[in-house]
């Protein structure tokens, strides 16, 4: 029954999160605090509602239990323990419960970390939080249920199995990192939609909203590396970002997050840039609905998938309509109420950032324009397709955040309101210098092209001058040891959080252009025992050979791999046809990690002169993985920071301490 | 039903519990409500305290210190100067009532169970697929059965025990392929594979490929009469594989032997006799040369016939007649347990029908019997050993 | 400069900053589109003079059965078919492992005068139906690939679908 008790839960749930809306906005409204006071506990019951009703989703998988029609149609006994659990997100259904579940996990987080919220703005946040969850518990509930049950007497006695694609470790995880990004943003929508109810938006605002911002930009950052990070070792091409649609999609809320991140500062430091603040938060959170709904829908890909399922598709549109067309309309009538204030100096640290969320918002509309521009033509021209491909978006994004990286380094060290560019750049002089080192050596010893090498400059300048911000902050070489090391022990969490995400930046951009200009590329038919000379390496093929797994046959490559004439390593590529599943086989690649890059090497099909063998060689493309966990543990560290977290309550009891003592 | 019942219990202490959750807060007394700007100075604060501490490492000079200060400070006393109105306003605050809340807090069951009662199965059980599995024996779900042995064979592949059970389970399902299959992983696996596993491999691959006798069902025959020379089962297919190729002669003169080495009381007997009978009886017509090759021989649909008439109709009806002949066979040993080839073929029955704890039961039984033979036991302990049984 | 001077250049800044990443993004996708069209399509267009040999696009189909040659110099010559029209491809290079006669699959690369379409990149990237997606909207308008999606989701569905008692 513990099925049927989940689904009851969850439609309690919907029910709460009416509740949810309604009395505490309601309740902010007339100003009364015992209505206001309702908001918490009701986060903490649709927490509990959904945890249960997810659990029972989960308990279902677990069990087999193909009475489900979900469960049957994504699931099967074969599947590792493992992927039986996360096989209940791996699907449309149960991924929007996740999405829920996470969102009821951040409103709660919201009610408890709330100590220094005024009652009004926790109400309000609150109750839009309750408002985004009706909409998707009544999406579920209504079209979308992960309950719905096979009649009984015809309940089969196997499932259908899992994308045998998604049954990964990286993939398992990606999805939740996601969400926790995309849901994440929900908390800056609300306290952006709060604000303009209320109309107030000031320095106090853009400190509660910076943290909720930083961990949703955090996970998101995770979940998009995570998603790189697969495709790259699972789907056997050797490439790590393709422009693809539903990569786009988790891409600009990204950039948008990033953008509002930074205003987000501005408005703390200077009580400036408050409207256009507000409107980035709306716009992170639309583009997160986006990336939701058209990836699982299908949409970005064509307009045809709402053919196939209308009433999901209307469903889709009418909550895109509500949130994103509702959100910009209460902010067209409502932004003026505002107070503008401020002026400032091009040249000053918020001149900088300004320039930052210029850049980045044209960078995500030139994203967004070459992503729906196909979607536009086809419905347009009735059904015309054209692909939009990633020449258009190397040639845009590139130019548009060219500018960007080489302003990063100079931006953190620009002081407040007035900036002396001339100092700013004297203390820059070691990453410059060594930028332009690196890509000279590059240049020289490979033979980069202009564009390469100025590349890897603007990496190196991102990364170095990262750190030499760092080095002046702790007084490198300027100071004793001793100083040194306190200075590097007292900084603070979001000093640390920007060093790390800036140098993560360099990193990744480093990663980027050196694994594409120098990439290694040999595809070809391969007769045992025939060798291969790559990047200095010289690969064996030994043969195939039948393996068997859990729940997969594989046909299983062995590669010996030599290096000046010694064999370093022997490692497998096979290819695994899953249970359950009929259709295509995937690829699971060798891959040899080495000092200078990956060697990556992918078995295809048979074919008259041998087997498919695709071996790439991947310098330095480690960068990437690393630069991206550099930022996402900067984010962490700034998450950390307790100035984020100081609240009324502890400011009152110290200040009675205080007092006290006196 | 009870179960229905259960649910709605749960389900109602549930929402019992949300709604004392809601509504929890309107039993205490109301927290003092601080004004918005108590929070805004707290935050000022903070934010001065950490400009004084950025200033004191030496990180900004004094400059943009002192710029920095003093837009703080301009913030604080702006917080200060709202808190002090604040505090006048917020007196006359709380309009509004709390009755609204309590009927929004109704209005939560209210909507649950409108839309559970239309989308939901009030207290329907869930069905765990091991339960399911469990409990196919006393259901008598032979498909839950057939895929608890399919899932313990996925763990252990090489337990021959479970391939000779499961193979005849899968013909009396009629998924032929999988039963060849189970056949074949049976015969790799024993040590001494036996003369009926060849058969019993033969027969499921004639009968996946609709009664035609393909080349490996022929091999799987010939290997049985290689390891029982005379065996008559393989005999009987053979010269049906002769009969398909157009042998006919020599299709006779093997059915004819076949049909003088057979003890009288054979069921078997009656159909190989009328089969030979038809033969004989057109021996110079000549076949139809459209027909080439196959009109030569019996038709694979033919052939099916035949089996089908020798398994006595139904695969279900030639399980519960061979049942019955086990079982008379059992008997037979019970008062007359002196015939070792009566025992050996029980047991090997038994195990073939999935009954391993009978065929336990006869082996112990015919080692009783022969207890002072050494020559019988070693028989029996080898075919024991054989079909997995000892120990 | 006064503040209004320094105001009104900064207003200036930003349109001329927006202006170039207007001209960017549009230069960039009249440069770089690449249109997608089934064999029937591509021969309309070619007949309606809308595209001329030489021009770069993606051609989409069914690989027909039986037409896929290897040659000796090692190009692969395949047919591209909707059903109703075929394009002859020529290919060099090594085909993607879910390329298979009787499945769909996309070409990019030009047509020549000669009516031929030499491919340079050939695509069989699937989703979970294992159908290039526009080559599924462009068969599904011709009611052709039905039945796989249909052998998809078996009886159970439409079982639960119409009894959800």
């Amino acid at each position: 029954m513990i099925v049927e008790l989940g689904h009851y839960a969850l439609v309690l749930a919907l029910a709460v999160s009416i509740y949810q809306t309604v009395v505490p906005i309601y309740g902010a409204h007339v100003g009364n605090p015992r209505l206001m006071e309702l908001a918490a506990p009701a986060a903490g019951v649709q927490f509990l509602l959904i945890s249960f009703s997810f659990a029972a989703l989960i308990h279902a998988y677990v069990t087999s239990d193909f009475s489900v029609l979900n469960v049957w149609q994504n699931s099967h006994t074969a599947k590792p323990f493992i992927y039986k659990i996360t096989g209940t997100w791996a699907n449309h259904e149960g991924s929007m419960l996740l999405w829920v579940f996470v969102l009821s996990l951040f409103t709660l987080a919201v009610a408890a970390f709330s100590g220094n919220l005024p009652q009004s703005l926790k109400a309000r946040v609150l109750g839009v939080q309750g408002a985004i969850a009706s909409a998707f518990l009544f999406y579920i509930v209504a079209v979308s249920s992960p309950f719905v049950r096979i009649p009984e007497g015809r309940v089969p006695l196997e499932g259908q199995g899992m994308n045998p694609l998604l049954q990964d470790p990286a993939l398992a995880a990606h999805p939740p990192m996601l969400y926790a990004g995309y849901v994440g943003f929900s908390v800056a929508f609300a306290f952006a939609i709060a604000a303009l109810l209320e109309g107030k938006v000031d320095s106090a605002w853009g400190r509660w909203v910076r943290p909720w911002t930083l961990a949703a930009w955090t996970f998101l950052t995770a979940g998009i590396a995570l998603g790189s990070f697969w495709a790259y070792y699972e789907l056997g091409w050797g490439g790590w970002w393709f422009w693809d649609p539903v990569e786009n999609a988790s891409f600009m809320p990204w950039l948008a997050g990033t953008a509002l991140l930074h205003s987000a500062i501005v408005v703390e430091k200077r009580n400036a840039l408050k409207t256009w603040t507000v409107l980035l938060a709306l716009v992170a959170f639309s583009f997160s609905l986006i990336g939701t709904f058209l990836v699982r829908s299908g949409v970005l890909s064509s307009v045809h998938a709402f053919a196939t399922d209308p009433e999901r598709g209307t469903f889709i549109l009418a909550i895109l309509a509500l949130f994103i067309g509702g959100s910009l309309f209460l902010y067209a009538t409502r932004a003026h109420v505002l107070k503008l204030e401020g002026s400032f100096e091009p040249i000053s640290r918020e001149g900088a950032l300004v320039m930052n969320n210029v850049l980045l918002s044209a960078a995500t509309a030139a994203v967004f324009i070459g992503t729906i521009y196909p979607l536009v033509y086809e419905a347009a021209t009735g059904g015309g397709k054209i692909t939009v491909g990633e020449p258009y978006f190397n040639m845009t994004f590139g130019a548009l955040i060219f500018p960007l990286l080489i302003l990063l380094p100079i931006g953190p060290l620009l002081a407040w309101k007035r900036g002396n560019l001339r100092m700013v750049l004297g203390r820059l002089k070691v990453a410059a210098l060594l930028a332009a080192l690196v890509a000279l050596a590059v240049a020289l010893a490979l033979g980069a092209g202009v564009g390469a090498a100025l590349g890897i400059a603007v990496g190196a300048w991102v990364f170095f001058g990262a750190w030499e911000e760092w080095a002046g902050r702790v007084m490198l070489f300027r100071a004793p040891m001793n100083v040194v090391m306190k200075r590097i022990r007292t900084m603070p969490g979001h000093l640390w959080a920007m060093t790390l995400a800036h140098a993560g930046v360099g990193l990744v951009v480093l990663g980027a252009i050196i694994s594409t200009t120098w990439k290694g590329e040999v595809i070809m038919a391969m007769q045992p025992g025939q060798k291969v000379q790559i990047a200095g390496y010289e690969v064996v093929y030994k043969g195939m050979q039948q393996a068997t797994g859990p729940n997969y046959l594989a046909e299983r490559g062995t590669f010996e791999i030599f290096k000046d004439g010694r064999l370093i390593a022997t490692d497998f590529s096979e290819k695994r046809t899953f249970l359950g599943r009929r259709g295509m086989p995937t690829t699971e690649v060798a891959l040899l990690h080495r000092p200078l890059g990956d060697l990556y090497i992918a078995i295809g099909d048979k074919s008259p002169m041998g087997r498919t063998v695709r071996i790439y060689f991947e310098p330095m493309i480690y960068f990437l993985w690393l630069g991206a966990l550099m930022m996402v543990f900067g984010g962490i560290i700034g998450l950390a920071d307790r100035r984020f977290r100081v609240g009324i309550a502890e400011r009152t009891e110290s200040k009675v301490a205080a007092q006290a003592a006196e | 039903m009870t179960s229905g019942v259960e649910f709605w219990l749960l389900a109602g202490g549930l929402t019992l519990v949300v709604l004392l959750l809601l509504l929890a807060p309107l039993l205490r007394r109301p927290g003092k409500a601080l004004a918005r700007a108590e929070y805004d100075l707290a935050i000022y604060r903070d934010q001065m305290r950490e400009l004084e501490e950025e200033i004191a490492q030496g990180l900004m000079d004094e400059e943009a210190a002192g710029r920095a200060r003093n837009e703080i400070a301009h913030r604080i006393l702006a917080a200060d100067e709202a808190r002090r109105k604040a505090r006048e306003q917020l007196e006359g605050s709380g309009r509004g009532t709390v009755f609204v809340s309590i009927v929004a807090a109704l209005l939560v069951p209210a909507v649950a169970l409108a839309v559970y009662v239309q989308k939901g199965q009030p207290g329907r059980p869930d069905m765990p697929l091991e339960q399911r599995l469990a409990n196919a024996a006393q259901n008598n779900d032979l498909a839950a059965l057939i895929k608890r042995a399919e899932m313990k064979l996925r763990q252990k592949p090489d337990d021959l025990r479970g391939w000779l059970a499961i193979a005849p389970a899968y013909e009396r399902l009629g998924q032929m392929d999988k039963a060849v299959e189970a056949w074949r992983r049976a015969i790799s696996l024993s040590e001494k594979p036996s003369a009926a596993l060849y058969n019993a491999y033969g027969e499921a691959l004639v009968r996946a490929s609709g009664g035609k006798l393909t080349k490996t069902a022929v091999r799987a025959f010939r290997q049985a009469q290689k390891l029982e020379p005379g065996d008559p089962m393989s005999r009987y297919y053979l010269a049906m594989a002769d009969l398909q190729a157009g042998r006919k002669k020599q299709a006779l003169t093997a059915l004819k032997r076949l049909l003088a080495d057979l003890p009288p009381d054979v069921p078997a007997r009656a159909t190989i006799a009328k089969q030979v009978a038809e033969l004989s009886a057109q021996p110079g017509r000549k076949a139809p040369d459209s027909q080439g090759a196959v009109a030569a021989g019996p038709s694979p649909e033919a052939v099916r016939e035949r089996m089908q008439a020798m398994r006595n109709a139904s695969p279900e009806d030639r399980m519960a007649m061979i049942r019955n002949m086990v079982e008379g066979l059992d008997a037979r040993l019970r008062n007359n347990p002196e015939d070792l080839a009566g025992w050996l073929r029980l047991i090997r029955a038994r195990k073939v029908l999935g009954e391993t704890d009978k065929a336990r039961d006869a082996l112990t039984r015919a080692r009783q019997a022969f207890s002072g033979n050494a020559d019988a036991l070693k028989r029996i302990d080898s075919l024991a050993a054989q079909l997995g049984l000892s120990s | 400069m006064t503040r209004k001077q320094k105001r009104t250049l900064m207003l200036i800044g930003g349109l001329v900053f927006l202006g170039v990443a207007t001209g960017l993004i549009l230069y960039a996708l009249r440069d770089t589109l690449v249109f997608f069209y089934t064999p029937s399509e591509m021969s309309e267009k070619l007949a309606e003079h809308e595209i001329t040999p030489g021009a770069r696009l993606r051609l989409g189909g069914l690989v027909e059965k039986g037409s896929v040659k290897l040659m000796d110099d090692g190009v692969i010559r395949f047919t591209i078919t909707d059903t109703a029209k075929s394009v002859p491809v020529t290919f060099k290079g090594i085909l993607p492992d879910l390329f298979r006669e009787g499945q769909g699959v996309v070409a990019e690369g030009r047509l020549q005068s000669d009516g031929t379409f030499v491919a340079d990149t050939v695509l069989a990237k699937h989703d979970e139906k294992y159908m290039p997606r526009e080559v599924a909207d462009a068969l599904k308008k011709r009611g052709l690939w039905e039945h796989a999606s249909k052998q998809q989701n078996a009886a159970p569905t439409a079982a639960a679908a119409s009894g959800s008692y």
